[in-house]
């Protein structure tokens, strides 16, 4: 059996190979910070559920920057005789990861803020000795609540404008999951301050209402996680338009003298575009088809492998981006 | 995102700024003001020699004369309530009691449903560190728990 790997996929260029380090870095400091997050959290743990909420949280959230490091490592090994189709598809399993990661923290917000609420549990708050005095442990609850919130709110920012850089979902879906962080964290503040005013429902409710927010931004990263898989259409990162390199593409294969009308099907496969070229053309030389390729991965950085289909093989249309 | 984070930062402000106005933390089913109104209704559950039961349900011991001492400082009085302790801790999840004295293990399963106290060494127990007691409390009654663990630092751990 001859098995035929596939080349070496297109190295990114230095602007985006440089973005895609920045990201390996601030992963790395999500890890770190967020573990001594946890571990302060775990200390001033009291009764308060929220509280417990944002622990669980906290510990969620390092799940997709854990993800995104093995996956950056593993793509990096690239072509082999096992994985004769590359691993460029690794930030797209890393994607689901986050995704998932995302809609747990959603669903576990949901799920014990409603059971506190239905059950009436009453939170037990005590009291923390700090030499002579006596302070409520509520205090320390939220001064703990407030400095978990910093390191999310600052790599959340810097994740989202790398992720625009590299158009890559899976960090995006990771500064989201920062967002819910420090709006848990937020929002257990209140409710703890809320119990001090002697309403034992404060935290749960204030958990409730965000919860409904992180629950749709899971979903709808789950959703575009397992749009990938299927290799839909691809999407811009914000999933509110198709990705405008589809169409770029097309246009720049339309204006090739000799090309008679294109159409295209591409799919994500990590930080690339790879797919087919349809064109009306009868007949196709070698040296059209190559060209055909170089003027698609001149078209746009994330444009990787592409096979050229003459008028014969083109699929029934409708399509999309017919030119 | 900046406009949500601004809000949130501003409700969180709020209360605390709030918090700092009037009496604070305060109680769910105001533990505090009906002690002080109606006197403190404490459960007693056999615990010698720490909760001692008399023949007329009258109730002695280390214990005891902690919370009377306490009630005693902020012009409280004592209701006993005596029972089993298991019946006892139900009523003090709901917030019917305001503490509740003896049998407590240290692995207690109600360890995460009701509050507790700051550990005090007592009088038998003295001087090993290991026989420390500690009181069960209503959960939610956030200034009358401060109010006796306030107490018992300033006046019970160093007696």
């Amino acid at each position: 059996m001859n098995v035929n790997r596939r080349p070496t996929p297109r190295a990114l260029p230095q602007e985006q190979q440089a973005a895609l380090h920045r990201a390996e870095r601030l992963c790395t400091w999500t890890l770190f910070w967020m573990s001594l997050v946890s571990v302060m959290m775990y200390l001033a743990l009291g009764g308060s559920q929220a509280m417990k909420t944002a622990l669980i949280e906290d510990l969620l959230s390092m799940l997709p920057a854990s993800a995104f490091l093995v996956a950056s490592w593993f793509r990096r090994k690239g072509v082999d005789a096992e994985y004769v189709n590359g691993r460029e598809r690794a930030f797209d399993v890393n994607f689901l990861i986050s995704a998932v990661a995302l809609t747990g923290v959603g669903l576990a917000l949901v799920f014990e803020s409603l059971h506190t609420l239905i059950s009436a549990t009453r939170p037990v708050v005590g009291s923390v000795r700090i030499g002579d005095a006596v302070i409520w442990q509520g205090w320390v609850m939220m001064a703990a609540l407030a400095a978990s919130a910093i390191p999310p709110i600052i790599l959340g920012r810097k994740k989202l404008a790398l992720a625009k850089a590299l158009s890559l979902k899976p960090l995006r879906t990771d500064a989201d999951v920062g967002r819910a962080d420090w709006l848990t964290a937020l929002a257990g503040i209140v409710g703890i301050a809320g119990i001090g005013f002697g309403f034992w429902w404060a935290d749960a409710v204030a958990a409730l209402v965000i919860s409904g927010s992180i629950l749709h931004d899971g979903a709808t990263n789950l959703r575009g996680a397992v749009r990938d898989l299927h290799d839909a259409k691809p999407l811009a990162l914000e999933r509110d338009s198709t990705d405008p390199a589809t169409s770029q593409l097309c246009d720049a294969i339309s204006r090739l003298p000799w090309v008679e009308g294109c159409s295209v099907r591409l799919h994500e496969e990590g930080v690339h575009l790879s797919g087919m070229v349809y064109l009306q053309n009868v007949d196709l030389t070698a040296a059209q088809v190559q060209e055909v390729r170089d003027v698609a991965r001149a078209s746009s950085w994330r444009i990787d492998e592409i096979d050229v289909s003459p008028a014969g093989d083109t699929p029934a249309l409708p399509s999309d981006h017919a030119q | 995102m900046l406009a949500t984070l601004i809000r949130l930062s501003a409700l969180a402000v709020l209360s605390l700024v709030c918090a700092g106005c009037a009496p604070y933390p305060r109680d769910t089913a105001e533990s505090s003001s009906r002690g002080a109104q109606y006197g403190m209704t404490v459960g007693a559950s056999a615990d010698p020699p720490h909760v001692v039961i008399g023949p007329d349900d009258k109730v002695s011991g280390s214990d005891a004369e902690i919370v009377e001492r306490f009630a005693r400082a902020h012009g409280f009085r004592v209701h006993w309530i005596v029972g089993g302790h298991d019946a006892l801790m139900a009523q003090l999840e709901e917030a019917r009691l305001h503490m509740v004295i003896g049998g407590h293990a240290k692995d207690s399963p109600w360890e995460p449903r009701v509050g507790w106290s700051k550990e005090v060494p007592t009088r038998e127990a003295r001087p090993s560190p290991l026989a420390l007691r500690r009181f069960a409390l209503p959960p939610g009654e956030n200034a009358w728990h401060l109010l006796l663990d306030r107490y018992l630092v300033a006046h019970e751990s160093a007696r």
